[in-house]
């Protein structure tokens, strides 16, 4: 009896022992057997990697006033696997975001965990949204791009598209230095996506992106959008542009481009508005180019400065085409054919130097190769080599015909006579540090040649001074108390097919301040004024108003404005002289 | 009386006494709150729980068995009524209503009426010591189990329904029962049993798909399966340590305070957490099955007898689930899972099986 039941008992125990041995094989091929498998496959549910958005570098100018920031801000997005009414939600979503509710329901529908609703969301919306407290969305942290002076050097600053990426401009050109070193954040997600703080490892902290330091001085800048918005509201031209340098450096203390737009709103701007046409686009220079022709001559030593030359009383004949003067010259000196922008005596110079050695001081001023300022999409111009010139060009391409250049080139080439003869290399980087202000790159004002002599640029800077004397183009040019020198241009431009036009011109003036000892040099030119045409008009007088309050800002002593003006006047002619 | 308590079989009690602290810590971790940094209250409701159970054990430990099967008709029509009750008036949660309200302790009447039947069938069988078992006694036992069953069903809780099978066959094998009528019974469930397909509800017959296919339903009945076998496998041999679960602390694990809570060991404890817990409960097993052969008495072994199958069937059915290898059911790991009426019903098992040893023959 006892043994039967005995043996029953066991029975039922081998029942167990089955089970207890067949849980523990299954237990041993999940534990140890697919550990690996479902390991890997529990991490997937939880672990997340996060990208960090690293600070993207300040741009400032020279003295550390800011034209580009980072700011805080927050972006919106949605786990649509949480979220069972779409169109409910994208209709809540656009009473706070103004975002469109039929293409917001499509994406929070779509079979992922992950999508953008609105990136880089205003203050309020944040507020707003947290009070919904909508379910399946949630806010990440993007620093945003900022640009504080809004229009204020836009074309070289460039801006940034929606993931922090320069696309334009200088934002484009120094991405690399700017946009620092996304970081990572290995963590933990629950059931419903959210993320768990005590989860964290292995954080790798984003690397702020370095902060580049420009040539740009803002109060000069300032002082420049200003008298150039002046011109462009006063003469309603398609463009307009302003240069100011540093004749010693080649340190672009100023830019700025008419018209212009905002880098914070570059969805309501178009191509034309965002081009930096003082780099982009190349024009015929006209009379401006006068004084590469001049200053080859006198380097060459073809012609002296008060050599005279007899400038045919206004109309020449050559090549088959008849050159004409605004005003009939007879003998004049060759200072006076500059300062009277004489077409005739400055091509009587030019037979003297012939088209060969012209064109090599045209390349040796810097023009037909770009200047590698450092400014997004420079162009280098156009120049054709003697070869290609017709029997007109000797004559057309010293009074600035038949050339292409950039406003950054005439004016860096001007400079260079400012400068000694001392062609200097455009800079508009001045150096880039890292957060701490270490410093990363560096550029040092750089020679690129001696262009002419010192004596030669002196020479020429005497002429240069004459355009703004009474007897010259420029006399609007001058600024009470400083000796100035520039050149005037009013270049007819050509149209394909029919010639120089006779109405629409570019007027310029590019000059230097204070002619003894040049501290700025500035280039003006407008394009295609209404009203007036002239560059002794439209462009000198805007050259007077910013170098006046530029060299007051930078503390240039005025000097004795009696003395100097006797020195310069032999004769005291009556009104002013224009060029063509 | 302190004589009777060195009587005991302290494997058994050590190894219960163990579980439930394990089961306690994994209640904790269940219910752990890591940004917080604290667990919800169901450790403590369970320490309450246990409080209840202890004092149950004593009170049913010291009263002789054999009083007890004197009452256990009235015990065991006490759980059909309550079975009846819960019917009416009990309180619905996921869709099965198993739960009776009484003075704001929640009674789960399915968890006693485990305990009603042993003790039923217990006092049925005890009238056949002389071996004269008929095919009438035979159906006689069969509307015994099968009131209650139906009760079950209809409430419905499949889990609890199927666990009285293993009970009653246990029970009847060991009260020598002819054999005949054993395995006629298992061939003409087994034969019938496809035709349970129709009878059963949409989601049992969703559980039993995914069962043989999770990947069907991966984020609804298929879930708790899935996730389920990602945290024990994912425990590895060692496991991640207590707390440090991913799965069970960022909420993947469902029901994982209770039906789910060896998932929380397997995924914490490895491989080596989840034979300890096994070898527990083998212990306990096979000291049932062992006070079922040293018992004094007929009354004694089929009680011994059935509530060994009560722990094996559960035991079996709950972690077979928890890896895949059941189908899943709503049926709590003995002293483990939270669970009120649930620990309290196991306390009393132990305590029967204690006080059938404590008086047990010696040789």
């Amino acid at each position: 009896m006892n043994k039967q039941i005995t043996r029953k008992i066991l029975i039922v125990a081998s029942f167990l022992l089955i089970g207890v041995l067949g849980v523990s094989f299954r237990l041993y091929y999940l534990q140890v057997v697919s550990y690996e498998k479902l390991a890997k496959k529990a991490r997937f549910q939880h672990h997340i990697e996060l990208t960090l958005e690293p600070q993207r570098g300040d741009i400032v100018d020279r003295n550390g006033e800011p034209f580009a920031i980072s700011v805080d801000s927050k972006s919106v997005w949605a786990d649509p696997r949480k979220i069972s009414n779409p169109y409910e939600v994208a209709s809540q979503l656009f009473t706070i975001l103004d975002v469109d509710v039929q293409k917001i329901a499509e994406r929070l529908s779509k079979k992922k965990s992950f999508v953008w609703v609105k990136r880089k969301i205003t203050e309020g919306q944040v507020v707003k949204l947290k009070t919904l407290d909508l379910p399946g969305i949630y806010l990440l942290e993007e620093p945003k791009r900022f640009y504080p002076k809004g229009n204020m050097l836009s074309h070289v600053m460039g801006f940034v598209g929606i993931d922090n990426k320069g696309l334009e401009g200088l934002e484009l050109r120094l991405d690399k230095y700017l946009k620092g070193i996304p970081g990572k954040r290995v963590t933990g997600r629950d059931r419903k996506g959210r993320e768990v703080i005590t989860m964290r490892d292995e954080e790798v902290p984003p690397v702020q992106g370095y902060n580049v330091v420009l040539t740009i001085d803002e109060v000069i800048q300032h002082i420049a959008e200003k008298e150039l918005e002046k011109v462009y509201q006063k003469y309603n031209p398609t463009g307009a542009m302003i240069v100011v340098m540093n004749p010693k450096t080649g340190e672009v203390l100023a830019l700025s481009n008419r018209p212009t737009y905002n880098s914070n709103k570059v969805r309501v701007s178009n191509s034309e508005m965002r081009r930096n046409r003082t780099v982009t686009d190349y024009f015929e220079p006209g009379s401006t180019f006068k004084v590469i022709s001049g200053a080859a001559a006198l380097d060459q030593g073809v012609v002296r400065l008060n050599e005279k030359i007899f400038c045919e009383n206004g109309a020449f004949w050559h090549a088959g085409h008849v050159l004409h003067d605004t005003h009939p010259y007879g003998d004049i000196t060759f200072k006076e054919v500059i300062e009277k922008s004489s077409n005739i005596g400055t091509a009587k110079i030019a037979f003297r130097l012939g088209s060969s050695r012209l064109y090599n001081y045209i390349r040796r001023f810097g023009f037909g190769s770009s200047t590698r300022s450092g400014l997004f999409g420079e162009t280098g111009g156009v120049v054709y080599p003697p070869k290609k010139w017709s029997k007109y060009s000797l004559v057309a391409v010293p009074m600035g015909q038949e050339v292409g250049v950039t406003a950054l080139q005439i004016t860096s080439a001007i400079s260079s006579i400012a400068n000694g003869g001392k062609l200097m290399k455009p800079l508009i980087l001045h150096r880039i540090v890292d957060e701490n202000n270490k410093l990363i790159k560096e550029w040092q004002p750089q020679e690129v040649r001696q262009v002419v002599s010192k004596r030669v640029a002196n020479d020429m800077t005497r002429a240069l001074e004459g355009v703004v004397s009474r007897k010259g183009t420029a006399y609007r040019a001058r600024v009470p108390g400083y000796r100035i020198a520039g050149k005037t241009g009013t270049a007819q431009k050509a149209e394909p097919g029919k010639g120089y036009s006779k109405t629409k011109y570019v007027a310029s003036f590019i000059g230097f301040a204070p002619a003894q000892d040049p501290r700025i040099c500035i280039g003006v030119f407008v394009d295609e004024p209404k009203g007036a045409y002239y560059g002794g008009v439209v462009a000198a007088p805007v050259f007077a108003n910013v170098a006046a309050e530029v060299l007051k800002h930078l503390d240039v002593a005025p000097e004795n404005v009696i003395q100097v003006e006797n020195q310069l006047q032999s004769k005291a002619p009556v009104g002013e002289a224009v060029e063509s | 009386m302190f004589n009777r308590f060195k009587q005991m079989d302290h494997v058994v009690n050590l190894s219960v006494i163990l579980l439930i602290t394990i089961g306690v810590l994994f209640i904790y971790s269940a219910a752990f709150d890591k940004s917080e940094g604290i667990s919800k209250l169901y450790y403590q409701r369970q320490l309450i729980w246990l409080g209840v159970g202890m004092g149950v054990f004593m009170l049913l430990f010291s009263w002789d068995y054999k009083q007890l099967v004197r009452i256990s008709y009235f015990i065991y029509g006490l759980g059909v009524l309550f079975l009846i009750l819960v019917l009416f008036i009990g309180s619905k949660k996921l869709g099965a209503q198993r739960w009776l309200s009484v003075g704001g302790f929640v009674f789960q009447p399915s968890e006693f009426s485990k305990i009603s039947l042993i003790l039923g069938l217990t006092a049925y069988l005890s009238r056949f010591s002389d071996g004269s078992f008929r095919f009438r006694d035979f159906l006689g036992a069969l509307i015994l189990m099968g009131v209650p069953m139906l009760l079950i069903l209809k409430q419905p809780d499949l889990g609890t329904a199927l666990i009285y099978l293993p009970i009653f066959l246990a029970m009847l094998y060991t009260a020598q029962v002819p054999l005949k009528y054993l395995v006629g019974l298992t061939s003409l469930g087994l034969l019938i049993s496809p035709l349970f397909w129709f009878v059963l509800k949409e989601y049992q017959k969703n559980r039993l798909l995914v069962f043989i296919d999770p990947g069907r339903d991966p984020l609804g009945a298929g879930y708790n399966l899935i996730q389920s076998k990602i945290a024990v496998g994912s425990g590895g041999f060692w496991g991640k340590g207590w707390l440090q679960g991913t799965q069970n602390q960022l909420n993947f694990l469902p029901e994982r305070h209770t039906d789910f809570v060896f998932s929380v060991i397997g995924e914490e404890g490895g491989y080596f957490g989840s034979l300890i817990i096994l070898f527990l409960f083998f212990l306990i097993i096979v000291g049932a099955l062992n006070i079922s052969d040293k018992a004094q008495d007929l009354s004694g072994r089929v009680m011994a007898a059935g509530i060994a199958a009560f722990f094996m069937a559960h035991v079996f059915i709950n972690i077979g689930m928890t890896i895949g290898i059941m189908p899943i059911t709503g049926l709590p790991l003995p002293f483990v899972s939270y669970g009120g009426t649930s620990l309290v019903a196991m306390l009393v098992a132990v305590a029967l099986l204690q006080n059938i040893y404590s008086r047990r023959y010696y040789f």
